[in-house]
This record gives C-alpha cells, structure tokens and sequence, in this order.
C-alpha cells in the first residue's frame, strides 16, 4: 500500500514511535540496572555481615506484619521473621479482623498472652479488641483488630507501638531470607539522616520446599505461569528499579517488603486507607512531601533478595492480582499528576512518571490498539500479512531483548538461581509475548475499567493450599 | 506499509533476533562458566586447606613456599575472592601467613597499580578492597590518597578498605572521615568496632577532638571496647558543650560502671537538656542498681516524659525499694507526678500484692498495705483494681470491696454491683 496519511498510517507511525522509545527506555534502565546491581554486589560481598550481626551500632527495625485470613501461610512467615539474622528488631503482627483461623495459629505458635496495653491511637484505624504478647519471644507483639480499614489501616495500628527508628512492612504470605536485615540495613546504615526508604526484591515462593519458615530448596522450575510472574519480577526489579533507585526516583516500595524510616512515616500521617493499596501512593507521597519540604533524601532499591512471597498460580487469580495492581497504579498517577515533567521533582518527573503514565497507565490500551488496528488493517487488505507479522515480530523482540539483560544481570549478582533455572527462564522468554503479556494487557485494562467505576477494594486472591510450597515431613 | 518499510522492518527484526539468540547463548555460556569457575575456586581453596593441613609445621616460610604457586596462578578476579575469603576459611596463623603470601605476590603488584589509577572503576574497586585485605607496604598510604577521589564509591570503598588494615594510623583516618561528614556516623564506627580491643586506647586518645561527632562516637566505641581507666576521661565529657556528647559521655560511664563516677553523673540529672537527664538516669542504675531509686525519683516530675519514662521503668523493676517514694508522691498534689507512680505500680504487678496484704494477717504489712491502697483509691487514677480483684476468692474480694468502702464508697459500690452482676 502507498504510504499516505490515512488513519492507518498515523496509528502505525504512533504504534512504532511508542515501542521505538519503550524499547529504548528499557534498555537504557536495564544497561544501569546493571551496572547498579554490579555495584551492590560488590558492596555486599566485601560486607562482614557476621560482625554486623553483633554489632552495637547496628538500627533497630520494627518489623509490622498486617495479616487478614492468612491461616495457610501465617505461621510461615512468622516462623521466617523469627528466623532472621539481625542484632535488635521487634516484631508487630496485625490481624486485621481475620475470620479465619489466623489469630489461633499465631496464640500457638507465640503462645501469646493478653496484655493491659492502653496507647494513643494515632491513626483511627478500627477497633482494638486485644493485645497480646508472645511468651516464648518477647520481643513479638500480636494486636487483634477489627477490619474494614485494609492493611493500611493494620499497619497504621501497628505504627502505635512501634518503637525503632525504621519500620519493615511484610506481607504475610512472604517467606523472608533470613540475612535480609542485615544487607538492607547495613546499607541503610550508611546515611540514616537521610535514607528514608528502602525495597528489595523478591521473588515467588511457589513450588519451594519449605520446612518452619526456612527455605529448604528453591525450585524456580514450575509451572509456565509462575515463571513468568518471576521474570517479571527479576525484569521490574532488577532492570527498571535499581536505574530509578540510582536516580533517587524510585516510584515504589513494594509492600511485600519495605523499609521506612518511622519519623517519615508519622510524619505523612500513615498510611492511607483510600487506595486499592497502600504502597506505590505512600511512595509517591513521599517524594512529593520531602520534595515540597526541600530536604535531601533516598529511597533506595537494592538488588538483594528479601524474600519470597506466593502468587497466583491461575490465570483468574492472576488477573484479580494485576487489576489491583493497575487501579493502584492509575490512582496514584491521578493523585500525582503535577509531578508530570515537572522540574522540582527532576528524575521523578521527567523518567519514572513519565513512564508510569505512558506505559503502565496507558500501555495496555496502546498495546491492545496496535494488535486490533494492524488485524483490522490486514483484515480490509490494508496491509498484508508479512508487514504484520514483521511489526509483531518486532515488537516480541524488543521485550525478549530486555528481559535476557535482566536475567543476565540477575544471574550474574544473584547466587540462588541455578544454571537450569537460569536456562528455563531464558527459554520462557521467547513465548512470553504469545499469551502471558495479553493475559496482563487484559488485566490492567480491566483493571482501568475497575478504576473508573470507582472500585477501591483491597481484594486478595485466593490462596491455594500454602502456595505450591508444603512442610517437610 | 509498503514493501521498502516492510524490508527496513524486516532487517532490523532480523538483526533483533540474531542478537536476542546471541544475547541468549550468551547467558547460557555464562552461566555455565560462572558455575564452573566457582567450583574451580572452591577447589582451589579446598586444595589450598588439604596443602596447609599436611604442611609439618605451619610457618610464615612453609605457608609462603607451598601456597605462593596457587596465587600467582589464579585471574584476578579469583585472587580477588581468594583474598576476600582468608579471614573465614583460614582462621588463626594460617591466614596472617596467608596474607603475607599474598602480599609478596606479583599479584598485588598488579593490584595496587589498579587500585590507584585503573580506568575501569569496578576491577579499581575489587583492586582497592584486595590492597585492603592484603596490606601489602604502601597500602594505607595509596588508601588514603583515594579518599580524595572524585568519585564517591572509590571513596567508599577505600575507607572500607583502610578498615581492614588494623593499625594505629588506619583508625585516625576513619576518624578523618567521620570528620568530614563524607558518610554516617554509624557507618564508620561499625568498620571502627572491627578493630582489635587493644587499640581502644586511640579511641581514648579522641574524646578530647575539637569536633562533636568525632566525640560522640568515641564515646560509643569506648562504650563497646571499656578500656581500662577510661572512665576519668570520660568523666570530663559529662560537661562537654555538646548536650549529644555529654549524653554518650554518661551512656558510656554507665556501661563502664565505675561507682567513682556517681558523683559526676549525678550533676547530670540537673543538665538543661532532656535527653542527658535521661541518659544520666540510666547510667545511674547500671551503676547502682535499685540504690539509686533516692537519687533519681525527684525526677518524676520532670518536664520531659521520655526522663518520667524511665524514673517508672526503675521504679516498676524496684517497687520494694520505691515504695515509701511511691507513697510519699501520691500525698503531694502533682497529678502527673501520681500517674507515673501508679503506672509503675501496675506495670510491676504491684497491686495484687497490695491488695494480698491489705487482708493478711502480719498487722505491719496489714498497716502499709491499707495505707497505700486509702492513697491509691483517693488519688482517683486508673490502678487495675478489677483485674486484680478479678483473681481473689470470693470472700477474701467481700472483705477488700469492705476495706474500700472505708476510702470510697462509690467505688466500692461500682466493684459490688459488678460481680452482683457477673
């Protein structure tokens, strides 16, 4: 067909300008990514962590664990927390008006007691019905509240008593390495003034043996759709956030595990109840408070592995997931529409929203269009197959490339992954455009349906039997 | 789209995959090589501890002669984990022979040249943190050179590595660096803790620097290390201008725990600034221990509640000892005075107790009990007097609802319709 300015011609020149510079964005991150990762794991390696474990002047953390009906996996993650390897921590776990049977787990476990433990409520964040303090650890303490108020409102419960200079939020499905604390913390260490934020990342733990909260062997080796879900994580993580986090324009720290310098947080006045999650907008609130304040300061990612947390392993449940996801996502660049290229907020504004919006806002619509338009194009003899198929071709490419530097990367400074789950990896790679990146298109347009419609539930997907992860006999 | 843009497209699709396929190709060679070479490397060290094993006598020469070969054998980047690894895998004379094998290498030659003026940044690091370990002569001098250097992580991991140089001279530098505020105070003084104890005296030697934080954090390091006769020194700082330093000085006589210093922390208690009071009360207790509930209670009025806070920590964890102050306090009209005290008569578990000798048998604890327990019910403050009755028998509840009826009626009431009710 004659090149002229049809509408087909202005929808392909927009659909290749768009992946032309995705592709380039991506790869730009992921080349820093790799470098940044490189860094760390230098850092990491010349750290003598078995001294820092009885150091004096390590920070203390209070680590906050809001858990609502999580009766299969509660007792693994607080077996994990207690696990860990660091000098003074405390630990706050929230159950958040669990109908199951998740209080009963943790009385067991902790041999809780009740205690009389009147404090100021700073937060309003539902009614106390106990308080309870571990017998066998006395540094645990459990609150049982009502729910309705998410986990933003578990953690703001907890953030009451909390007590040390930085707090660690946890999902209570997450299995935690057990040295996390002390690479994330001794990193911390080195600017306390400033440092008021920090993430890791973590993959799933879907298909790991697990025996009380430690890790008996990890196999990345499963099903299609929990590779996939840890190749995006490897790819999010380790490509695009360690180049913002070098930029200190790092747009979120996951919930799953997030650090937070406790004055900051008290600060903002908590977490907030009024988003389909509380992560990405605490993160987002908080580059734009400190930089309305005109304070120095970092949120850090750094390429260590905190943990491991179950995902869905069904596509119904993967698309319940990512439609939280999206709605959290388009509220929060709603809400922080004026960091848009705008100079105070420098690499905030001009790399990371800019992204946000284009690509995680409105990429799956962009994506979507280019599939229907270029069928539509070659269904009325527009264009024809091959030109299709080379656009196609082009586009599951440029993804592919961009997610082998991740996996390079990730295998280059990470030790747990084997050769054969690397290999494995690189392999679902070159599939991934066929079907898995349509089931997150749908999702996230679903997602942005969801979110007009003004729904702005915290709804979990439904846990299968403790993941694909079971106890050693 | 016509056939010209459709061949552009197809040869950059093309060009896309052959360097995807290679990229893939790439990770697979590289990860296998990776798992390869670690192997290599954990059999160098295995062989390297099999060789020191049969050695007859372990000695700076026997060590050298055995082991020089492997190291001048290995790539830099295996000399580099090699060197790392010493101190765990090679502990006592082993590793300071070791050491010194890796200093006499052609090795370090290499490494230092790289450490000082490599172009590539990271092989610059992994060469600065080799020279670290290794001390070979020079080291500290080329270290201290690169802690002028423009960019920050050579600085950084140049200070690291003067870290691992145990001497006199490596500690005034990271001293130097705390000085200069390059990096937190934390992260300095957790390289500073690594040293030997028998260096502690330079820790001493810099509690009198012209600069707070170099004071400060020599006060803590002293708080780790406790040398001896630190604690005269130390004594001085309790009067330092800084309200930071003279709240470490006291923090670090309290861990020391020399009963001379008493006298110096008790001018503390007076100290304008809330958080020396504070700390000024906590050292008085590691001192003294529940003898010194005389000397710090007036302070449970203080206008600071973090001071009243522990004033009530010491008094819950000594309640016999702070009794007749516990007593004294609810006669006197301060009200927040008489919640700190009632608190730490519940948070010790105190009121049980009370309420047990309110109707025992021994007239002068009888006398006491009942006196403190009129004070309590008078002062109108929350003191747990369900819960704890919750746990008496029924008569022995009938006979203290009788006693409370002689200090307050209406209360007693309250307590009898309650268990009417229940």
């Amino acid at each position: 067909m004659e090149l002229n300015l049809s509408v087909y011609h202005i929808f392909f020149l927009v659909f290749i300008s768009y992946f032309f510079l995705l592709t380039v964005y991506y790869t730009v991150m992921a080349f820093i990514g790799l470098s940044e990762s490189r860094k760390r794991a230098i850092e990491s390696g010349i750290e003598d962590y078995a001294l820092f474990s009885i150091s004096r002047f390590s920070i203390p953390v209070s680590i906050i664990i809001p858990s609502r009906n999580e009766e299969k996996w509660i007792s693994h993650c607080v077996n994990s927390v207690l696990n860990i390897n660091y000098p003074e921590f405390e630990i706050i776990i929230v159950n958040d008006g669990s109908t199951d049977r998740t209080l009963d787990i943790l009385k067991d476990l902790l041999q809780l007691k009740p205690i009389l433990n009147p404090y100021v409520d700073r937060f309003d964040a539902g009614k106390i019905d106990g308080v309870f303090k571990s017998a066998a650890y006395p540094f645990v303490t459990v609150l049982s509240k009502a729910g309705g108020h998410k986990k933003a409102g578990a953690c703001n419960t907890a953030l009451n008593i909390a007590r040390y200079k930085y707090i660690c939020v946890l999902d209570s499905d997450t299995v935690l390495e057990n040295d996390v604390f002390l690479k994330v913390m001794a990193h911390v260490q080195k600017d306390p003034e400033n440092i008021i934020g920090a993430g890791c990342y973590f993959g799933l733990v879907n298909g790991f043996l697990l025996n009380k909260g430690k890790i008996v062997s990890r196999r990345f080796v499963s099903r299609p759709i929990i590779g996939y879900q840890n190749m995006e994580y490897i790819r999010s993580f380790i490509g695009n956030r360690l180049a913002w986090s070098r930029f200190n324009s790092m747009p979120i720290v996951s919930g799953g595990f997030a650090v937070w310098r406790r004055d900051i947080v008290l600060e903002l006045g908590g977490f907030s109840e009024n988003f389909s999650s509380e992560d990405l907008e605490f993160t987002f609130r908080a580059h734009d408070y400190i930089v309305k304040k005109k304070k120095p300061y970092k949120i850090l990612m750094l390429p260590y592995c905190a943990g491991w947390t179950a995902g869905p392993t069904n596509i119904r449940a993967l698309v319940k997931q990512r439609n939280r996801w999206q709605r959290v996502t388009n509220e929060s660049v709603w809400k922080y529409r004026h960091m848009f290229l705008n100079p105070r907020f420098k690499y905030l504004g001009f790399v990371t929203f800019p992204y946000y919006l284009f690509y995680e806002v409105l990429g799956p619509f962009v994506e979507t269009a280019s599939v229907v338009v270029f069928i539509a194009a070659w269904a009325a003899g527009i264009a024809d197959f091959t030109s299709m198929a080379v656009l196609f071709l082009l586009m599951m490419l440029s993804q592919t490339i961009i997610s082998l530097l991740s996996i390079l990367s990730f295998s280059r400074d990470q030790e747990f992954m084997k050769a054969g789950d690397t290999v494995y990896l690189v392999l679902l790679v070159f599939f991934e455009f066929f079907w898995y990146r349509w089931i997150i298109s749908a999702a996230k347009i679903s997602g942005t349906i969801s979110f007009f419609r003004g729904i702005r539930t915290m709804d979990q997907f439904a846990r299968t039997g403790g993941g694909e992860a079971y106890e050693k006999k | 789209m016509n056939t010209g843009s459709t061949e552009i497209f197809w040869m950059v699709d093309k060009a896309l995959l052959y360097f995807s396929f290679a990229l893939a190709g790439m990770i697979f060679i590289y990860v296998v090589v990776k798992a390869r070479a670690h192997e290599q490397h954990q059999k160098m060290l295995v062989d390297l501890h099999a060789l020191i094993q049969t050695l007859d006598t372990v000695s700076p020469k026997t060590v050298h002669d055995a082991c020089l070969p492997f190291i001048e054998k290995a790539s830099f980047r295996r000399f580099f984990e090699f060197t790392k690894s010493i101190e765990s895998i090679f502990p006592g004379n082993p590793e300071y022979f070791l050491k010194d094998c890796v200093a006499d290498s052609r090795k370090i030659k290499e490494a230092l040249k790289a450490a000082a003026r490599s172009r590539n940044k990271w092989r610059r690091i992994e060469a600065i943190i080799i020279v670290g370990y290794a001390n070979p002569p020079l080291a500290l001098a080329m270290l201290k050179k690169n802690l002028t250097d423009k960019d920050e992580d050579i600085v950084y991991f140049s200070m690291v590595s003067v870290s691992k140089i145990h001497t006199r001279e490596a500690i005034a530098i990271l001293f130097t660096c705390l000085s200069s505020r390059r990096f937190s105070g934390y992260r300095i003084v957790s390289l500073l803790e690594q040293f030997p104890s028998d260096m502690a005296d330079e820790f001493l030697n810099v509690v009198s620097h012209e600069d707070p934080i170099v004071r400060f954090w020599a006060l803590k390091l002293l708080g780790k290390f406790k040398p001896a006769h630190c604690a005269q020194t130390v004594e001085k700082l309790v009067a330092d201008s800084s309200p930071d330093v003279r709240a470490a000085a006291c923090e670090c006589l309290g861990i020391v725990g020399s009963e001379s210093s008493v006298s110096v922390i008790l001018d503390a208690l007076d100290d304008s600034v809330w958080f020396v009071r504070m700390h000024a009360v906590r050292a008085l207790y590691a001192i003294s221990g529940p003898g010194c509930v005389p000397q710090v209670v007036s302070l449970i009025n203080d206008n600071s509640w973090p001071v009243r806070e522990e004033i009530k920590k010491i008094m819950s964890k000594n309640i016999e000892a702070s009794l007749s102050y516990i007593e004294t306090c609810l006669t006197v009209s301060d009200e927040m005075a008489k919640k700190y005290c009632i608190d730490a008569l519940v948070d010790s578990g105190y009121v049980f107790t009370l309420l047990k000798d309110t109707v025992c048998d021994d007239p002068s604890r009888n006398i006491r009990a009942q006196r403190l327990l009129g004070l309590l019910v008078h002062s109108g403050i929350y003191f747990g007097l369900k819960k704890s009755l919750d746990d008496f028998p029924f008569a022995e509840r009938i006979r203290l609802i009788n006693i409370i009826r002689g200090f307050d009626t209406r209360l007693a009431d309250c307590m009898d319709t309650i268990y009417t009710t229940s």
